[in-house]
């Protein structure tokens, strides 16, 4: 079965509810590792966030204490979280 | 048409992921907080520790068995820092309303020095009009 389309959903929820804090790259796969059953390939994680970031749903930047990637979301991104609550 | 069972593994893991999301939620909620205490523009010794305290609260949110103490914990760590922001704020409030008063003195001064010089408002008639105007 394809985890693609789950972790996908997760993570526009999680970010939902971060209200516009930036996740960081490591906790967001972190996140996904252990909201998921069974556990997710890193390449599927690297995989969904690659596909919601070329779709418009979320946004990287870099953290300004220490340069590790950061997500948020895009105001689609936040529009699709909230449809899925 | 019958919809297929829900197994036990996927009850799990829907409790899991919506346990998970809720203490992301409560997580969040409490950098805003602290972010909102400090305001827009923290002072620059504060803001290194305001970005360790959310990279914390963010990792404690997903540990799904220990957050509730880790929260705790890490809002005590930041109580100090907290209160010696809100002693600076205090300070900082202070020293502007000494300089407020200082500078009102300075004109007061310098109005009665001018007032005696033309024959104006006489030093004691300037004082007893900002008496009973309550302006000292």
């Amino acid at each position: 079965m394809n985890p693609i389309p789950d972790i996908k959903r997760f993570v526009l929820r999680a970010l939902l509810r971060l209200n516009g804090i930036p996740w960081p790259d490591a906790l967001l796969d972190d996140a996904v590792r252990q909201a998921l059953l069974p556990r997710p390939l890193q390449s599927d994680i690297n995989e969904a966030k690659r596909e919601l970031e070329r779709t418009g749903y979320i946004q990287g930047s870099r953290d300004e204490l220490d340069e590790a990637p950061t997500w948020t979301l895009t105001d689609k991104g936040r529009h699709k979280a909230k449809q899925l609550g | 048409m019958k919809m297929p069972r829900t197994s036990k593994l996927e009850r799990q893991a829907k409790r899991l992921q919506e346990r998970l999301l809720r203490q992301i939620a409560l997580g969040a909620r409490q950098c805003k907080e602290l972010e909102r205490r400090f305001g827009k523009n923290p002072p620059p010794e504060l803001e290194t520790l305001i970005k360790l305290h959310r990279v914390l609260i963010l990792k404690f949110s997903q540990e799904a068995q220990a957050a509730p103490r880790l929260f705790s914990l890490v809002k005590d760590l930041m109580k100090p820092v907290m209160d010696w922001a809100r002693l600076q704020e205090q300070r900082q409030q202070r020293e502007l309303a000494e300089k407020k008063y200082r500078d009102q003195v300075e004109a007061r001064t310098a109005t009665a020095a001018r007032g005696s010089k033309d024959g104006a408002l006489r030093p004691e008639t300037l004082e007893k009009i900002e008496r009973e105007l309550n302006l000292l």
